[in-house]
């Protein structure tokens, strides 16, 4: 126990300057020595955490240098053409991917629904960005779309808990898989197969869904859009 | 030639059949845990359907606005005869914990609103390494919004305020603290517990646990419940206060956003006293020191600042003091049950000389008006319409997070500092002998205390975010003046380097 004559107060533990004023601390004679904790301090003393680089900072980094060192190669040489645009494009994607990735690392299925969306919008993008030849809807949106619908299945099968926090994901990654039939209503694609497999494939998984899980879906999506 | 030739035989034969049996095995096998990988289909296990609840009104704030500073976690800690017993601890966790259902939810987020959601978790007791009142609710994470640590002789029960508020956490803490100490303690058994008014069975019951007493007693009209079935007259107009440029408080911030703590013991009687003398009560009496104390503050630093105008202007500082609700309606929910008022001063007001009296008058005052029934039942009505309003209600959550961050600035903006009274908390009595003091603090965005009393003891708990203490010193040692005899302790909170402490061990 120590003391402190400024402010007239005891001071649990051994500190050497007192809490309040910062001044010195005394020593006090322990004339009560019944309470045993008194000399000890009464909080763990707990290490400062070092300084670390953020992922952040270290995305802003690459990001601004290399955005930099090509802005200034297209203004030296103006003849390479597109080229600014598909940094752009490149860095945007290394965003978007990997802020998706980091928030929600914790949640798989939802991880699958953010990328397959946004990998999409992206292929999308690029597709635009180059001339415009329609592979993106025609292959590589319908077969995404696949994969993600396996990939969120075999998701949740490794993870092995209650399917009740991933089954609308997996709704979510079907519907998102029948888009394409929008696709062929439109008669943007000349290629059917990919779009094709992507409806079979999603709608099966939709019908799935609503036979066997009916109930449990309806719980969870009374839960989550409770008003 | 016989036995080489049963030999050959015999070689012959059993690699067949061993291939054989291997492929089926092998099948079996593969269908077997492709069944077991896909099962989330098949076995009733995986098809749970979790109870879920609604916030209520005063918790569906703290999701929104709490940071990593703000981390609205507050900590009850209570002082034990020896050292803790950790695995006496978790005994006492794991009775404790089924007698509170509303402590086994997770907190979720939906589309619209956040909830409460059941979850077989269970909570483990752990040391205490880190510093005080860290989060305990992340967004993509399913963890309980309480834990337990023990530190020497030191319980702490530290809950994140979305579940619970001080009184309903005050009842979980006696459970885990009697069975503790029953266990730690034999000869406690002895005798027959007296279990107070608090433990009827009626606490345990999961209904009246998981009640949201708002809801039930400030439904949109006034119904038959309202204490006050009058109309509301306009009495809160001439109540409310014009504060003159509210005061707020600024520093440093400390190392790692910690909390910088400072609790202070004393005993109770001579305080009370004190107060009675000056005819307020204990409360009024805290509240006024308090402001006092950080008007000390400011004036030293206008003067270091050698600002003497501002000497001269009018200027408010207004505390923030939560009301228990259960005092007027009778609810045995362990969910949030409070209201907040604001009670202030304003400074350099004509024909006023700003001491101790004079505040206390006018805090004494502010209290009474504050603490009647009318007034509060008017607030809540408007508070709960407001959250039943339909255009609030369809705004999805992202969007209401950040509308709620914004109000919830704005509202800070008339707020100088915050206290708690949580009262008094007491222990059966053959438990009481081995619970020392009784600790309440709270992680603050600006400087706080809580007070609880407990066995003639009062302690008075501040928190801060700031590295600054001189608003501590100052309520201290006022204290201290009037001759109350006071021990204090506190976190370290510019404690040495991590690679200084990792070199040199």
């Amino acid at each position: 126990m120590k003391f402190c004559n400024a402010c007239k107060v005891n001071i649990k533990g051994s500190t050497q300057t007192c809490p309040l004023c910062k001044q010195p601390t005394v020593d006090l004679t322990e004339i009560k020595s019944a309470k045993n904790d008194s000399s000890f301090d009464p909080f763990p003393i707990v290490p400062l955490r070092f300084k670390q680089y953020t992922l952040l900072t270290v995305l802003t980094v690459i990001s601004v240098v290399v955005y930099g060192i090509m802005l200034f190669i297209y203004l030296k040489f103006p003849e390479s053409g597109l080229l600014p645009r598909y940094i752009f494009f490149a860095l945007l994607s290394l965003w978007l991917l990997v802020l998706a990735l980091v928030r929600k690392r914790r949640n798989v299925a939802k991880s699958v629904l953010y990328q397959l969306n946004i990998i999409s919008l992206l292929l999308l993008l690029l597709d635009k960005l180059s001339t415009w030849s329609g592979w993106s809807i025609t292959y590589a949106i319908p077969l995404l779309a696949c994969v993600a619908l396996f990939a969120i299945m075999i998701a949740i099968g490794f993870i092995q808990k209650e399917f009740g926090d991933y089954v609308l994901y997996l709704g979510a990654v079907a519907i998102v898989g029948l888009i394409p039939l929008l696709f062929i209503i439109f008669g943007w694609v000349d290629v059917l197969w990919p779009s094709i497999i992507s409806i079979v494939l999603s709608s099966i998984m939709l019908i799935l869904l609503v036979i066997f899980r009916y109930r449990l879906i309806v719980h969870e999506l009374k839960k989550r859009l409770h008003l | 030639m016989n036995s080489r030739k049963a030999k050959s035989n015999y070689s012959k034969y059993k690699p067949r059949r061993r291939c054989y049996r291997t492929k089926t095995k092998v099948f079996a096998d593969v269908k077997q845990r492709f069944f077991d990988f896909f099962s989330y289909w098949t076995k009733k296990r995986f098809r749970k359907s979790r109870s879920w609840i609604d916030l209520e009104n005063a918790s569906k704030l703290f999701p929104s606005v709490m940071n990593s500073t703000d981390t609205k976690v507050f900590r009850f800690t209570v002082t034990i005869k020896d050292n803790i017993d950790p695995q006496l601890l978790q005994m006492a966790l794991d009775q404790a914990y089924k007698h509170f259902p509303l402590y086994h939810s997770v907190l979720r987020r939906g589309i619209f609103w956040y909830y409460y959601e059941d979850s077989d978790l269970y909570p483990v007791v752990k040391e205490e390494t880190d510093y005080p009142c860290r989060s305990l609710f992340h967004y993509d994470k399913k963890q309980l919004l309480f834990r337990v640590l023990y530190y020497r002789n030191r319980i702490h029960l530290e809950v994140f305020h979305a579940l619970s508020d001080g009184t309903g956490a005050s009842w979980f803490l006696q459970l885990l603290v009697s069975n503790y100490v029953l266990l730690r303690y034999p000869e406690s058994r002895s005798r027959r517990i007296e279990l107070s008014a608090e433990f009827q069975d009626m606490y345990y019951e999961s209904d009246s646990q998981l009640d949201d007493s708002f809801a039930r007693y400030f439904h949109k009209k006034k119904n038959k419940k309202s204490i006050t079935n009058k109309k509301t007259v306009n009495q809160d107009k001439s109540k409310k206060h014009k504060w003159k440029r509210v005061h707020h408080i600024y520093g440093f911030r400390t190392q790692d956003n910690r909390m910088q703590i400072i609790e202070s013991e004393m005993p109770v009687k001579e305080l009370l006293q004190i107060s009675r003398q000056r005819n307020v009560t204990l409360s009024v009496f805290l509240t006024a020191v308090f402001i006092e104390s950080i008007h000390k503050t400011v004036k030293k630093k206008n003067k270091n600042k050698g600002k003497s105008k501002i000497k001269n202007k009018k200027y408010s500082i207004t505390i923030s003091v939560p009301i228990n609700l259960r005092q007027y309606y009778p609810s045995h929910s362990a969910r949030n049950f409070f209201a907040t008022t604001l009670i202030g001063y304003t400074f350099g007001q004509e024909g006023k000389t700003d001491t101790l009296d004079e505040i206390c008058a006018c805090v004494a005052e502010q209290y009474s008006a504050a603490t009647e029934i009318e007034n509060i039942e008017h607030k809540l009505y408007s508070l709960v319409k407001l959250e039943k309003n339909v255009a609030i209600r369809t705004i999805i959550r992202p969007i209401k997070d950040v509308i709620l961050r914004i109000a919830y600035r704005i509202n800070n903006l008339n707020i100088t500092a915050a206290l708690s009274n949580v009262g008094k908390i007491s222990f059966p009595q053959s438990i009481e002998e081995y619970v020392d003091q009784v600790y309440v603090y709270t992680a603050a965005s600006r400087p706080q205390f809580i007070c609880i009393t407990h066995k003639d003891i009062l302690t008075i708990n501040f928190s801060s975010p700031y590295q600054d203490t001189e608003i501590q010193m100052n309520f201290l040692r006022r204290l201290t003046k009037i001759g109350i005899p006071i021990t204090i302790g506190a976190n370290e909170v510019n404690p040495p380097d991590a690679k200084w402490q990792e070199i040199k061990p």
